[in-house]
C-alpha cells in the first residue's frame, strides 16, 4: 500500500517538477555553448543575458517549486476535498504521511542534483573533476587530523544530521499544518501560527541546550575534539527525537482528530 | 412492460396487481419465462426485495411456479387465468357500479347507459 | 444476523452544538436503506463517522462486526458530496486508481457505464461539467464490489435521464450480502427503490422502518411523511 501511494505521489508531483528539470537543463546546455564562445554584440549580447536569466530563473523556479509542493500536496491532497478519498483509501494514516516524506525528500534530492548538475554543465572543464576529488581527499585528511583518526566517521555523522534536519523541517510543516487543523476557522492562519511557534520553540530549545551545555564545559576545549564521539551524536538523537515526535503527533492528529470541511 | 407504481400505496400490492393485469391481458403469455428478480426489479424501478416479495405472493396463489434450477414461470393453468380474468372482471364492474351509485345512478340505469355508450362506440 | 452496521450509543458534538446524540442504529445486509433528514440532521456527520472520517465522542460504530479502520474502508464504498478527485486527472487514470488500490473494483463495468453515460475516458477531469464528474465519481464507487456503500446525495446535480441510469444502476447492483445507504432529499425521486427509511431530526433517529410498512400505517408515502415530520 505504501508503495502504491508513494507511486501514485510520484505522479501527481512529477508532472510538474519533471517539465522545469527538462527546461532547465536545455537552457543549461545552450549556455554552455554560448558563454563559451566569448562576447557578442547587439542582439547577440541581448540573447546570451536572456538565456541565463532564464538559467537562473529555473533554479529559482525549481527551488520554490518544490517547496511549494511540498507544502501544497500534504495540505490540499489530505485536508481538503482530496482527503475524502485519501482517508477512506484502504490504508494507515501513517502510510499517508511517509509516503508524502519519501517522495518529497526524493525531489528535494533530486533538485539539488539537477540544480548542481545545471551549473556543472555550464561551468565545467577537464581538470575540475579531479580538482573537487583531490579538494575532497584533503579535507578529509584534515579532519581526521583534527578529530584523532575520525574524519569520515564526521562526515558520516554530519551528512546524517543534514538528511535529520531536512526531514525534522518537512515534518515540522506537516505538523504544523495538522495542528492547525484543529481549528473549525482560519485554519491556514492557525497553521501559520503553528509553525512560528513550533519554530521558535525547537530554536529556544536548541539554544537553551547548548547554552547549559557550553556554560557547563566551557573550560574544556578538548571537547571540540570529541564532536564526532559526543557532540554530533547527540545532535543527530536530538534531531530524530523531533522528528518523532512531529511524525507522531501529525499521526495522532490525522487519526483521532480528523475533522474534513 | 409499462408499470404505473404510485408512492402512496405499499409497492408490492401495485407490482402483484400489475403483474396479474399483465398475465390478464396476455403480456404475459401462459408459461412464459419471467426475468431474474434483480432485472424485472430495475425494469420496474423498485427495490429488488419488494419485487421478490410481489413474486412470493403471485406463486403463493399458483399465477406463477418456480423451477429451482431455471427460475420463474407463468403458469400454463388457462384456467386459472380465465378465473383471474373473471374475478377481475367483477371486481372492475363491482367498482363501476359503485361509483355509478354515487353519481346517483340505479344499476338498471347503469346497464342502460352501458348499452348505449357501447352501440356508439360500434358506429 | 451478520448486520452491516451497527451504531451504539454514538454521540459526535462539535464546538457548540451536538451532531448526533445517543444513535442506535442496526441495519442489515442487502437493503437499499434511505438516511433522511433536513440539513443538519446530522447525515453527514453519521456518514463521515462510519467511514472512519470522524471520531465518536462516545458510543460504538461496527461495521461487519470491526471497528471503522483500515479495515473496514476495504468494504465500504464512499461517494461524498464532494468532488473528491484530483483535477489533473484524467477518467482512465481515476480508473486505474481505483484499480490499484481496491481489490474489488471492476474496471470492466466502470468503463461500460462510462460508454453508456458517453463520457470519453480520456478526459481531464477538469475539463467536464459538475454533473459529468458527479456521474464518473458514482461509476467508480459503484464499480466496486462492496458490502457497504454509502452514497451521499448520488442523484442531486444531475437530469432526470441520467437519474433513472443511476437508480437503475443501484438496483441492477443488488446483492444480498450488501446494503446501499443513500442520504437525499430527493425522496420522491428515490422511495421506490427503498427497502427502509431512517429519518434522523436533530441528531437523533427519529423513525427507522421499512417502507410498505410506513405506507401501510401511514397511507401516505415517504415524501409526504418526510413533510409531515419536518414541517418547518
Amino acid at each position: 500500500m505504501l508503495a502504491r501511494l508513494m507511486k501514485h505521489e510520484l505522479k501527481a508531483t512529477a508532472r510538474l517538477l519533471v517539465p522545469l528539470y527538462i527546461v532547465l537543463l536545455c537552457v543549461s546546455v545552450i549556455n554552455r555553448f554560448t558563454l563559451q564562445s566569448g562576447m557578442g554584440e547587439g542582439i547577440a549580447l541581448f540573447f546570451r543575458g536572456l538565456l541565463i536569466a532564464t538559467q537562473i530563473i529555473s533554479i529559482i523556479a525549481i527551488l520554490m517549486v518544490t517547496l511549494i509542493l511540498m507544502i501544497l500536496r500534504f495540505y490540499r491532497n489530505l485536508l481538503k476535498d482530496e482527503g475524502y478519498l485519501m482517508f477512506t483509501l484502504p490504508v494507515r494514516v501513517h502510510h499517508l504521511i511517509t509516503s508524502k516524506l519519501v517522495i518529497t525528500v526524493f525531489w528535494i534530492i533530486i533538485s539539488l542534483t539537477m540544480i548542481l548538475g545545471s551549473l556543472g554543465i555550464v561551468s565545467a572543464n577537464p581538470g575540475m573533476l579531479d580538482a573537487i576529488w583531490r579538494g575532497f581527499k584533503e579535507m578529509s585528511a584534515e579532519l581526521s587530523a583534527q578529530f584523532g583518526g575520525n574524519g569520515s566517521l564526521l562526515l558520516v555523522e554530519f551528512t546524517t544530521l543534514v538528511f535529520l534536519g531536512v526531514i525534522l523541517n518537512i515534518l515540522l510543516i506537516y505538523v504544523s499544518i495538522a495542528v492547525g487543523q484543529l481549528f473549525n476557522k482560519n485554519r491556514v492562519v492557525a497553521s501559520f501560527v503553528s509553525y512560528i511557534v513550533i519554530y521558535t520553540g525547537l530554536q529556544f530549545l536548541i539554544t537553551l541546550v547548548g547554552g547549559i551545555f557550553i556554560h557547563f564545559n566551557i573550560g574544556n576545549i578538548d571537547l571540540v575534539y570529541l564532536s564526532p564521539q559526543i557532540i554530533f551524536p547527540v545532535g543527530i538523537l536530538f534531531a530524530l527525537a523531533g522528528c518523532t515526535i512531529f511524525y507522531a503527533v501529525t499521526n495522532h492528529i490525522l487519526t483521532k482528530k480528523l475533522n474534513l470541511e | 412492460m409499462k408499470w404505473n407504481i404510485d408512492s402512496e400505496r405499499p409497492v408490492y400490492i401495485q407490482l402483484v396487481e400489475q403483474i396479474q393485469a399483465g398475465i390478464i391481458s396476455g403480456f404475459f403469455k401462459p408459461g412464459d419465462k419471467l426475468p431474474s428478480v434483480r432485472d424485472f426489479a430495475a425494469n420496474a424501478g423498485v427495490n429488488p426485495n419488494t419485487m421478490q416479495r410481489a413474486l412470493t405472493e403471485l406463486e403463493r396463489n399458483g399465477l406463477l411456479y418456480t423451477n429451482r434450477t431455471s427460475g420463474r414461470y407463468i403458469t400454463s393453468d388457462l384456467k386459472m387465468i380465465k378465473e383471474l380474468k373473471r374475478q377481475s372482471a367483477k371486481d372492475i364492474t363491482v367498482g363501476f357500479l359503485e361509483k355509478m351509485k354515487q353519481l346517483g345512478f340505479k344499476e338498471e340505469e347503469s346497464l342502460e347507459i352501458v348499452i348505449n355508450i357501447v352501440k356508439e362506440m360500434k358506429k | 444476523m451478520n448486520p452491516i452496521l451497527e451504531c451504539q450509543s454514538v454521540t459526535k458534538k462539535y464546538t457548540g452544538f451536538t451532531a448526533l446524540s445517543d444513535v442506535n442504529l442496526t441495519l442489515e445486509r442487502g437493503r437499499i436503506i434511505g438516511l433522511l433528514g433536513p440539513n443538519g440532521s446530522g447525515k453527514t456527520t453519521l456518514l463521515k463517522l462510519i467511514n472512519n472520517l470522524l471520531v465518536p465522542d462516545s458510543g460504538k460504530i461496527y461495521i461487519a462486526g470491526i471497528n471503522p479502520g483500515m479495515e473496514t474502508k476495504k468494504i465500504i464504498s464512499y461517494l461524498p458530496e464532494k468532488t473528491y478527485l484530483a483535477d489533473w486527472m484524467s477518467v482512465e487514470q481515476a480508473i486505474k486508481f481505483f484499480q490499484d488500490f481496491y481489490e474489488d473494483f471492476d474496471s470492466k463495468k466502470a468503463n461500460a457505464m462510462l460508454a453508456d453515460l458517453e463520457i470519453d475516458p480520456k478526459s481531464k477531469l477538469k475539463t467536464l461539467s459538475k454533473g459529468t464528474k458527479e456521474k464518473v465519481q458514482l461509476i467508480l464507487v459503484m464499480s466496486r464490489q462492496a458490502e457497504l456503500y454509502c452514497l451521499d446525495e448520488p442523484i442531486g446535480g444531475v437530469d432526470p435521464a441520467s437519474r433513472d441510469y443511476i437508480l437503475n444502476t443501484i438496483i441492477s447492483n443488488y446483492r444480498e450480502n450488501a446494503t446501499v445507504l443513500i442520504s437525499t432529499h430527493l425522496i420522491a425521486d428515490i422511495e421506490k427503490i427503498l427497502d427502509e427509511v431512517v429519518f434522523l431530526k436533530q441528531g437523533s433517529v427519529f423513525l427507522h422502518s421499512s417502507v410498505d410498512d410506513v405506507r401501510i400505517q401511514e397511507g401516505k408515502s415517504i415524501d409526504s411523511l418526510f413533510r409531515e415530520v419536518f414541517k418547518c
